[in-house]
């Protein structure tokens, strides 16, 4: 990213505010994706937490979403060869986070299934996918991604080279292999999808079963994913707090040179990457925050759903103890993610 | 005497006639108990249609809010499951809802935010005793005459 400025002698801290604001706010993914085919009613939810009807050729900006409902389906164009499915009941984000001193572009389905197509032309422009789970990087792949109502995901890969890594195992996927990973947890065994026919609903409705099974082992796989979050929250908090200060000093600097060209070398050389790098860590703290919530939103809160709602007229001992470690982990995560959101971002 | 009160009295009843259309007209659907009534009697009798119609999103259920339509759907099946309905309810408070409401459903963020952000302008606050318990309904919006639930909480401990 290029960002020419132009800064009297003494320029103001809001300015520096804005400036750093710039280069972690909602922008223009690397590559466009927009709407090219459309069935239903589906949703646009924007960055300043509204939401509209999505509309053929609406191009996604980073922080927003596409939410589906059960007769909705909607397709994506990204850059010039690549398409991503959107199928019904799945909530499709799109967010950017710094790795490496670059920007990737990270596509998530906290719900439901996704099918993505991507070109082995787009190269190192393809972005990572995954749930709000767990994270997997691509190379001219056909995949698709399932997450469970309980924070479970599933890769499947038609073609290409798929990477899913969690909790420190990574797992290398090739043509109509599969995994499945647990919130929380490490991925499973892959297997072979050769003969199998694999659905999104029937795979959901087996992870569901299985969480009734446990309800107790499966708020604890969502309870340590939250936690990582949280502290990868925190730290990158803690480095925009500490990169902020350095900045802010770079910053103040530039109103005591006297010469112009040096100033405008001090300018470009010294404060401009040390904003960028403030922007940085603002764009990482808000990436975990915003991965929580979402895990928090739609895997936790479906499961209390499912048990409040079955439990109601005659709640069980296995409920009552749910609905104790429910509120604390509910708890951990209002006192932890809640300091990096904002109320646009509920 | 009995000709001079004649339209006196078309006038007295004119007058009571146009008062209560005026204070109808100023208690929103969502906050009259006939209407609240009347979606009560809804939510427990209408098929999983009528009653994902007559329910708003995000809905809110005790502190979760409930983005995606399936989830929404699942909850209205599994209570229809369960044989829980609002039976027999009967409405022990009801008025609008203020900015201190929010913390009777649960005092966090999402909660707050929900109330601020995905309420109706004449959003309602419903106290129900029905034979299940006591539940707290938000209402707001409407359906011809009957208002939507936008989330409801529940039943009181206690």
């Amino acid at each position: 990213m290029e960002i020419k400025i132009r800064l009297g002698r003494t320029p103001s801290a809001l300015v520096l505010a804005a400036l750093i604001l710039s280069w972690s706010a909602a922008s223009a993914l690397a590559q466009d994706a927009s709407v090219v085919y459309l069935e239903g009613e589906p949703e646009l939810r924007t960055t300043q937490g509204s939401t509209e009807w999505l509309d053929f050729g609406t191009s996604l900006r980073a922080g927003e979403s596409v939410v589906t409902g059960r007769n909705d389906f909607v397709e994506l164009a990204y850059g010039d060869a690549s398409t991503i499915e959107v199928q019904p009941d799945t909530v499709f984000t799109v967010r950017e986070v710094e790795r490496g001193g670059e920007r990737r572009t990270v596509m998530s389905n906290s719900a439901g299934a996704v099918k993505y197509r991507f070109n082995r032309l787009t190269g190192r422009n393809e972005p990572d996918i995954g749930t709000s789970s767990v994270v997997a990087g691509v190379r001219g792949t056909e995949v698709a991604v399932y997450a469970g109502g309980e924070g479970s995901s599933l890769f499947v890969v038609e073609s290409g080279e798929v990477e899913v890594t969690s909790a420190g195992r990574t797992v290398s996927l090739t043509q109509d292999e599969a995994v499945e990973v647990p919130a929380g947890g490490p991925p499973g065994e892959k297997y072979s999808v050769i003969g199998r026919e694999l659905n999104h609903a029937d795979w959901n409705a087996n992870r569901l079963d299985a969480f009734l099974d446990d309800p107790l082992a499966g708020l604890e796989g969502v309870a340590d994913r939250l936690e990582e979050y949280a502290v990868d929250a925190a730290e990158w908090y803690q480095n925009y707090l500490d990169a902020k200060e350095v900045s802010d000093a770079a910053f103040a600097q530039i109103g005591e040179i006297e010469d112009n060209e040096e100033r405008q070398e001090y300018r470009e050389e010294t404060w401009q990457p040390l904003a960028e790098q403030t922007g940085n860590a603002v764009l990482n703290y808000r990436y975990h925050a915003l991965s929580a919530l979402s895990l928090r939103r739609h895997a936790l809160g479906s499961m209390y759903m499912e048990m409040k709602t079955r439990n109601i007229l005659s709640p069980t001992e296995e409920y009552a103890e749910f609905q104790d470690r429910f509120a604390e982990i509910v708890d951990a995560f209002d006192s932890q993610a809640d300091q990096y959101l904002e109320d646009t971002d509920i | 005497m009995d000709v001079m009160k004649r339209p006196l009295r078309i006038i007295a009843a004119t007058l009571l006639v146009a008062l209560f259309a005026a204070s109808c007209a100023t208690v929103p659907v969502s906050q009259r108990d006939n209407r609240v009534e009347a979606l009560l009697e809804e939510l427990n009798t209408a098929d999983i249609t009528r009653l994902m119609e007559l329910s708003a999103r995000p809905f809110l259920l005790d502190g979760e809010i409930l983005v995606q339509e399936r989830d929404l759907r699942t909850m209205w099946l599994n209570l229809r499951d369960v044989g829980f309905t609002f039976d027999s309810a009967t409405i022990e408070e009801l008025g609008p809802v203020d900015e201190t409401t929010y913390q009777r459903f649960g005092d966090t963020m999402d909660v707050r935010v929900w109330f601020e952000r995905y309420t109706a302008e004449d959003a309602g606050l419903a106290r129900v005793s029905t034979t299940h318990g006591t539940f707290l309904i938000v209402t707001g919006d409407r359906e011809w005459r009957t208002p939507r639930i936008f989330g409801f909480t529940g039943p009181e401990e206690g």
